[in-house]
């Protein structure tokens, strides 16, 4: 479940180790603020018995103290950050840490020091050291966390003969000969004697989140943004000596502004102007720190969209209503919406794990203005069939109409909306139709209200206002269509709706059917089973009779009676019926025909919900056939068809897509079996 | 709103090894002592990680001491908290020692934090007092107090070692559970344990005060209110609970409000365990007496609430089959355990949400104009005002331009 914002994005730092040392190149942005952890509460009272204070723990010594209480941790954070970790917006005079008492360490640096060599509370030598691993450590994830920052990187080291890439580097990019950076390697060396570097990303881990969250963010972090940026930089570097150019330029920078006296803000903007990697870094962090995608440009060679993917669909609502920013549509119908949105990695899985019967019957609902979402394509795909698509698609209509409008395979258009839901321009829906049933959303975001009545009357003059609509979305659970006036309002309707529906104010409604087992009917399929049990044993009796008769030329009775074996046979007998009714006659196969317990009966005999009638058992089977043998045939011969998706798992509006058969059958079987089911809305 | 459940998850972490490290005047950052053997020493065939290349990170610059420093390598995480002694009568001038703590890199260490942090800082103290670490003498006693804390933390979730007279090592592993969200004036407050029978004379006297009004159906301002206890002080109680897992939140319970079912429905129909709960749960005559209500009529009833239906309104439609149902108890079992949601009212004037509050309409309607933008739900307003819901329905009706209301 997306919750808030687990860890939030601080900064990126860029660190190189160099011939000249190691060095804290660029930061973005300028000031980084921390939040500090802090508690909101104090847990320390009653359940842990008799802990000793926590403030006088500086001062005792070690004993008694056995309530490890979280206010504590809140006590010495704040006292170690007072010590060492000034906040960043204090006077950059003050800040650093203090001089330390030993002498012989004290950084002839600090003298010089400019505004920008302290970031995050720390001087920018030191987190250049900290953050130069050795090459042991290098070509491999780094997490480093002090307290409640995290930095999270993939250094980078020179190989040792010299070169940043193996002789068979991987493809990257199409168009990039190999034979580039054999010729380059040599002049690497001569550009400032770049050693190693080091992309950090540097995250704010919140104490208001678990452990879990803290690493799953990281991971997404690492996995998604880090390990394609430094690779992006490390193939750049190799073929160009691209990093250690564009870090010599920041740093020749940096120095100039010494002299001169630039403002922090102005250098800032002079850089990112003049290289590339800083324009990069900022551009990253500005998108991926606001939850979006960045796309970005390495050395106008690279292009890359990158992005944390987001979970946009949720089945489930939040814990918490107030702390859900992103406030994602709910949708439980399909897998298909989560697997579309979720960190697919091609396409191909997309197809494996929908269902090919239904996802046709999707539709995707563009994020955006088409004209908005053209523009942002690469303009050499601008006759594509991707924007082919962007400009086909319309929320009403399901996948198979827009693959059929635009005569491509039904497939294609999948995977192009896979891939606009991938980078966040559209979503799965179930295409928007006046018969579908629309609520308000339970999780809509109402602190938007205010700004979207405006808007909402800007885009829809003509219409009642956004609260009027909502209100009427706020009732009973009905079509849509009845709040159409006239029919020629539905064009304009239909738009109001897919606004609606695309800024999360409202969501569908569907019905879940499951099958309910009156008393009367367990009470009919009994008599029916212990009917049919007494016949098969007549019978059978009949039958051993016979042979018995033509055996042994006796009468049925006192061959029964009289004969020396005939008790063992009874049993076998007896036995064989039994096994009989249970195996081959479902109707006798799990009540023991043998009216013995009247009270579990009782309790048999009540009502029940069958919860799975593709996996019912014998027993529930009889019934099955028993509520349909009371149906008129052609009802009984759908139900039939149909049942299997009567178990709270299928809406019904989808059973008549996946089965091929018309909305109208499948609702004059539910109208049918009005009393033998149990129904139920949710989205 | 769905309840809030506290989840420890595979609790305690496994401690993989412990180590204490020193910056030895002659060989640097070395590690002195270690459990179990050879798990760390840079030379060790078994080594963990390489020493050598984290030595940065253990040992590290004074400015970066008496601080949780956390380093991943190799798959494994290793817990710091450095510290950094200065004194003149030390051969550099410092001693920098740390006693670190060894993870799987997936495992939730969290709750070693402050364990790793408070054996510093004891040995910090205990070298102050009579230079414990610095004095050779007892390494053999570092080592077997290391040794221990590794045993029994690892065995027992906690240790007590005695170190001398006046000194103990006192240890325990708490599981750290996720921040529950934040306690509102119009959440009620439902018992999962039985507190009553846990408390005695020691507990806060606040906490003494409020719990025998938790009882699932007043709201944590009435409780306030009721205890006659500090509203602030009572809120803090509830989320002191709520975060150990105590309570469960749900809303006032009232006939006016709309409840709905959730996708997690299905789940109560293939679980026979929550069934009988429920069954028990809801009857009006109490847990143990009576026929049980035949889990499908508590189904369909579950099931057809709607939203946009007030439950007296249902509970009109439905009378025949509530009896013996006691339907407060009835949704609120479905709201625990989440598979119905209560539908928030969201009265809205738009009049209110753009800012003109010039149509103030007598001096009930002025307050309550404050409310009316759309962020605060009925029982928000309700409880802020302090005022019952049908008096604000009354207020909402007498204002000169009709107010929607949104239900989600």
């Amino acid at each position: 479940m997306p919750s808030s914002d687990p860890t939030s994005l601080l900064a990126v730092l860029f660190v190189t180790n160099s011939s000249s040392g190691t060095n804290l190149v660029y930061h973005y942005p300028p000031r980084p603020e921390v939040v500090a952890r802090s508690f909101t509460r104090s847990k320390s009272s009653s359940t842990t018995s008799s802990s000793t204070s926590s403030s006088s723990d500086e001062g005792d010594a070690s004993d008694s103290d056995n309530g490890v209480t979280s206010s504590d941790r809140k006590t010495v954070r704040s006292r170690a950050s007072q010590n060492f970790t000034p906040s960043p917006l204090e006077d950059p005079g003050n800040v650093g840490p203090p001089a330390t008492p030993l002498g012989n360490q004290t950084n002839v640096k600090q003298l010089y020091k400019q505004p920008w060599d302290t970031v995050l509370g720390f001087d920018s030598y030191l987190l250049a050291d900290l953050l130069s691993p050795l090459s042991v450590m290098c070509d491999t994830k780094f997490e480093l966390a002090l307290d409640e920052l995290i930095f999270l990187g993939h250094p980078c080291h020179v190989r040792p003969d010299g070169t940043w890439s193996r002789k068979k580097h991987k493809k990257k990019e199409k168009g990039k000969p190999e034979t580039i950076h054999e010729e380059q390697s040599d002049d690497e060396k001569k550009v400032g004697g770049l050693l190693m570097f080091h992309l950090v990303f540097v995250m704010n881990s919140l104490i208001t989140t678990n452990e879990t969250e803290t690493r799953a963010a990281v991971s997404d972090m690492y996995d998604h943004i880090v390990t394609k940026m430094t690779s992006a930089l490390k193939f750049e570097q190799a073929r160009c000596g691209y990093v250690a150019r564009e870090s010599e330029k920041i740093m020749s920078l940096r120095e100039k502004a010494t002299s001169t006296e630039t403002s922090y803000n102005d250098l800032w903007q002079q850089i990112v102007r003049a290289s590339n990697l800083a324009a990069t870094m900022a551009s990253i962090f500005d998108s991926i720190a606001a939850h979006s995608v960045a796309h970005i440009n390495v050395n106008s060679a690279i292009d890359l969209c990158l992005q944390i993917p987001l979970v946009i669909y949720s089945p489930h609502l939040p814990v918490d209503p107030d702390s859900y920013s992103i406030n994602a549509p709910l949708l439980t119908t399909s897998t298909l919406a989560l697997t579309f949105h979720g960190s697919i990695q091609d396409h191909l899985d997309v197809e494996e794990s929908v269902d090919p019967l239904i996802t046709p019957h999707f539709g995707l609902l563009l994020v955006d203005e088409p004209q908005k979402i053209l523009q942002d394509l690469p303009p050499a795909d601008s006759n594509s069939v991707l924007a082919q698509f962007v400009k086909n698609v319309k929320p009403t209509q399901s996948f198979l109409q827009v693959a059929t409008g635009m005569g491509v395979p039904v497939r294609d258009v999948v995977v192009l909306a896979g891939h606009l839901c991938r980078w966040r321009r559209g979503r799965v829906v179930v295409p928007l139709h006046p018969r579908n049933i629309y609520i308000v959303s339970p999780t809509a975001n109402m602190r938007k209200l205010a700004a979207h009545i405006p808007l909402f009357k800007r885009l829809f003059p003509t219409l009642p206002s956004l609260p009027y609509l909502l209100a009427l979305f706020s009732g009973k659970p009905r079509p849509y269509s009845t709040f159409i006036p006239t029919r020629d309002h539905r064009g304009i309707y239909l738009e109001v709706l897919t606004w609606l529906v695309r800024e999360n104010w409202v969501c569908e409604l569907k019905n879940f059917v499951w099958v309910k087992v009156g008393a009367e009917v367990k009470r009919a399929v009994r008599e029916q089973m212990r009917r049919a049990a007494r016949e098969a044993k007549d019978a059978k009796n009949k039958s051993e009779a016979a042979e018995v008769e033509v055996a042994e030329g006796a009468e049925v009775e006192s061959a029964e009676k009289v004969n020396d074996g005939s008790e063992k046979k009874e049993q076998k007998e007896k036995a064989r019926v039994e096994g009989d009714a249970s195996s081959t006659t479902n109707e006798a196969a799990e009540a023991d025909p043998d009216d013995d317990n009247e009270e579990e009966d009782l309790e048999d005999l009540q009502d029940s919900i069958i919860p799975d009638p593709a996996r019912a058992t014998s027993l529930e089977r009889a019934w099955l056939e028993y509520i349909a043998s009371t149906k008129p045939p052609e009802i009984a011969a759908l139900f039939d068809r149909i049942v299997k998706y009567f178990n709270g798992k299928h809406a019904v509006e989808k059973v008549a897509l996946r089965e091929g058969i018309t909305r109208r059958e499948v609702r004059r079987v539910l109208a049918g079996m009005e009393g033998d089911m149990v129904v139920v809305m949710h989205w | 709103m769905a309840a809030y459940k506290s989840t420890p998850s595979d609790f305690p972490p496994r401690l993989v090894a412990i180590f204490f490290a020193v910056f030895d005047p002659q060989l640097g950052p070395h590690v002195l002592h270690q459990v179990p053997s050879a798990s760390i020493h840079p030379q060790s065939p078994s080594a963990l990680f390489d020493f050598e290349a984290l030595s940065e990170y253990i040992i590290p610059k004074p400015q970066l001491c008496s601080r949780l420093i956390q380093i991943c390598s190799r798959g494994y995480r290793v817990l710091g908290w450095p510290i950094c002694m200065v004194d003149k009568k030390y051969e550099r001038n410092a001693l920098m020692f740390n006693l670190c703590c060894v993870f799987e890199e997936g495992a939730d260490s969290s709750c070693y934090v402050s364990i790793v942090r408070r054996l510093n800082r004891v040995f910090k103290r205990l070298e102050e007092q009579n230079a414990f670490i610095s004095n050779p003498q007892n390494a053999l006693q570092i080592h077997n107090i290391i040794e221990q804390v590794f045993e029994d933390l690892n065995n027992y979730c906690e240790c007590m070692i005695p170190i001398n007279d006046a000194n103990t090592i006192n240890l325990k592993l708490f599981p750290s559970y996720p921040q529950p969200p934040p306690v509102k004036a119009y959440h009620v407050p439902i018992l999962t344990v039985r507190l009553e029978a846990l408390m005695d004379v020691n507990w806060d006297l606040t906490m003494q005060k409020v719990i025998p009004f938790i009882d699932g159906i007043n709201s944590v301002r009435r409780i306030s209110d009721i205890a006659d206890v500090d509203y602030v002080l009572a809120k803090k109680c509830m989320e002191h609970l709520l975060y150990y897992g105590c309570l469960l939140m749900t809303d006032i319970f009232q006939f006016s409000n709309v409840y709905a079912p959730t996708p997690l429905l299905e789940n109560i129909v293939t679980d026979p365990p929550l069934q009988h709960e429920c069954q028990a749960y809801v009857s009006s005559h109490g847990p143990s007496s009576a026929p049980k209500i035949p889990f499908a009529r508590l189904f369909e009833l579950y099931c057809s609430l709607r939203q946009g239906t007030r439950l007296t309104e249902w509970m009109e439609a439905n009378e025949t089959k509530l009896e013996g149902i006691d339907v407060r108890r009835f949704v609120s079992f479905g709201c625990i355990k989440g598979f119905l949601y209560r539908v928030r009212r969201y009265p809205v004037l738009e009049e209110g949400v753009e800012g003109s509050t010039g149509a103030g309409s007598g001096r009930k309607g002025v307050p309550l104009m404050r409310y009316l933008d759309g962020t605060s739900t009925f029982d928000e307003i309700a409880t802020d005002l302090q005022c019952p819901p049908a008096q604000i329905e009354k207020a909402l009706k007498g204002l000169p331009s009709t107010a929607s209301l949104l239900f989600l």
